[in-house]
């Protein structure tokens, strides 16, 4: 019986101390857990990549001769 | 009924590369699907590059030049989801607001984002084309402080004007992008999107604002919505009922760390600005006392206005003003070029401006030189000697055309007698006809009369 009411007291101090430590925590909303910022590039040269539209056109469903990739009629027009 | 109008004007930015790859911009002169790469393509597993730089500093410049505040809070760069053909990775990158609280032509300005372009998809074909996709974007959203056609087309034409000032943006033209609210008073607002110009967007508001108000004459309820604005025929058609800010599933690119702007950089970023061009306006009038509309026409480019101060240097301002309002703007608008694109220089105005005042040249042979300034892209000296415009000053020659002239018109010159003395202008303009323009008018006038009179 003094052992159940020793972990009960016990509990409680854990569960005091542990609300304790999360009132102390910022709750306030975070986007990310890196805090790096302007990460950013020059406008360099740009850069063609003719082996891509390649693969690109040749994995696509339907297409047309001129390059153009064909989906869906608009619904309103 | 109280009409309320509000923009969301699109404009690329004149950057090489795309937003977040190295795949160029120049998208015009490609064939469909060629400036494309993984990331604006949205494969599966692209990683985006670094934001572009020039083009955050110019969505900075833009804010400035609208008089924004600049946001100096971590700035995200979300994702905004939507289901369209254009959209290959299903959402489209957009900043969080950059600038804020600006104004611009009594009209206020709300945010101003950076944003990435779409791909160009024609919903009567299907076909699609992704070269645009990632073309960066600025996107200016105003206040819904317009309340007529009219009055959105001047804020319109005046932001254009702003826009190419900062020279940031892309100089071909055709490139902005509108989608506007507009809402009657007692009715809902409705979105028109795929305007691609001023008279678009003047026309797509005409349309919408009648259809509204018919439908509330016949008691009908004006539901909010998204409509197209089908420019070839001049009208708007439903397309969806129109998204809620939640809809789109805003949520922060965890690919892209976010951006803050210092002080030093804003700073940096002033100091490059020209001055704005209602600005300048009234400083033509105050320095150089041109007249209003003069300067007005002036200041609607940068390069010409800055043409202008190089002139009025050397010629009184008010006569080359004049020449810029009246000639050079003809023979811009005649090719359909702009001052830059032309290759006239402030040199050329200059020499061709001192021909006339010094009497070296009429006008109309000035005239005719401006009209070859843009073909010929060289001094006006030179086309003037190429062309053997010269004045004529020997009296013999413009004398043997007058002589001419009488010769070949005694009707004229019988009603000149008979006293219909207008007749003499038919006979001044046969002898400029003769000497190509290089006489001076009122010296022939003056030797036709003699010879005519001394007839009697």
């Amino acid at each position: 019986m003094e052992e159940k009411e020793e972990i009960r007291r016990e509990a409680e101090r854990v569960l005091k101390e542990l609300s304790e430590a999360l009132g102390e925590i910022s709750l306030e909303e975070t986007y990310y857990v890196v805090e790096e910022i302007n990460v950013t590039r020059g406008d360099a040269e740009p850069e063609l990549r003719p082996e891509f539209r390649e693969a690109a056109l040749k994995i696509a469903p339907r297409k047309d001769e001129e390059g153009n990739y064909i989906a869906e009629v608009g619904s309103w027009v | 009924m109280k009409v309320t109008i509000g923009f969301e004007i699109h404009e690329q930015l004149a950057t090489k590369t795309k937003l977040f790859c190295r795949s160029p911009t120049n998208y015009r002169d490609a064939p469909p699907n060629t400036n494309i790469c993984e990331v604006c393509t949205g494969m599966p597993g692209a990683k985006p590059m670094p934001v572009n730089q020039e083009a955050v500093d110019a969505v900075i410049a833009i804010a400035l030049m609208l008089n924004c505040e600049i946001v100096k809070e971590p700035i995200y760069i979300l994702r905004k989801h939507y289901d369209y053909p254009d959209l290959p990775s299903g959402y489209q990158r957009t900043s969080m607001p950059i600038g804020k609280n600006g104004e611009l032509a009594g009209v206020r300005i709300w945010e101003v984002h950076l944003e990435e372009d779409p791909g160009k998809y024609d919903p009567t074909t299907g076909k699609v084309d992704y070269n645009r996709s990632g073309v960066p974007l600025v996107e200016i959203v105003t206040a819904p402080d317009m309340h007529s056609p009219e009055e959105a087309r001047e804020f319109l034409k005046e932001l254009v004007k702003v826009l190419r000032y900062t020279q940031r943006v892309r100089e071909e033209g055709g490139t902005m992008r509108v989608d506007t609210n507009v809402s009657i008073e007692g009715g809902a607002r409705v979105e028109i999107k795929n305007i691609n110009s001023i008279r678009g967007a003047y026309r797509a508001l005409k349309f919408e604002i009648t259809r509204q108000k018919n439908l509330m004459k016949r008691g009908k309820v004006v539901k909010r919505e998204t409509r197209a604005y089908l420019e070839a025929q001049m009208i708007t058609k439903g397309m969806r009922t129109k998204e809620e800010a939640e809809d789109y599933r805003y949520i922060p690119d965890p690919d892209i760390p976010p951006l803050l702007i210092t002080e030093e950089k804003i700073a940096e970023i002033r100091a490059t600005l020209p001055e704005a061009p209602h600005l300048k306006e009234k400083r033509f009038i105050k320095q150089y006392g041109i007249k209003s509309d003069d300067a007005k026409i002036i200041a609607s480019e940068l390069e010409l206005a800055n043409a202008f101060e190089e002139v009025a240097k050397v010629i009184p301002p008010q006569l080359a003003a004049t020449w810029i309002r009246d000639e050079v703007k003809r023979v811009l608008e005649y090719n359909g070029i702009t001052f830059k694109e032309s290759g006239i220089t402030p040199a050329h105005l200059i020499e061709l401006l001192q021909l006339v005042l010094n009497d070296e040249i009429t006008l109309k042979t000035a005239k005719k030189v401006m009209e070859l300034l843009p073909e010929k892209r060289t001094s006006p000296k030179k086309i003037i000697e190429e062309l053997g415009l010269k004045k004529l000053r020997e009296d013999s020659a413009v004398a043997k055309a007058c002589e001419e002239a009488i010769a070949e018109n005694p009707k004229a010159v019988e009603d000149y007698l008979s006293g219909k003395k207008e007749a003499l202008n038919f006979l001044v303009g046969q002898v400029m006809r003769k000497t190509r323009g290089r006489a001076d008018p009122a010296k022939v006038l003056e030797m036709l009369r003699e010879r005519v009179e001394g007839r009697e």
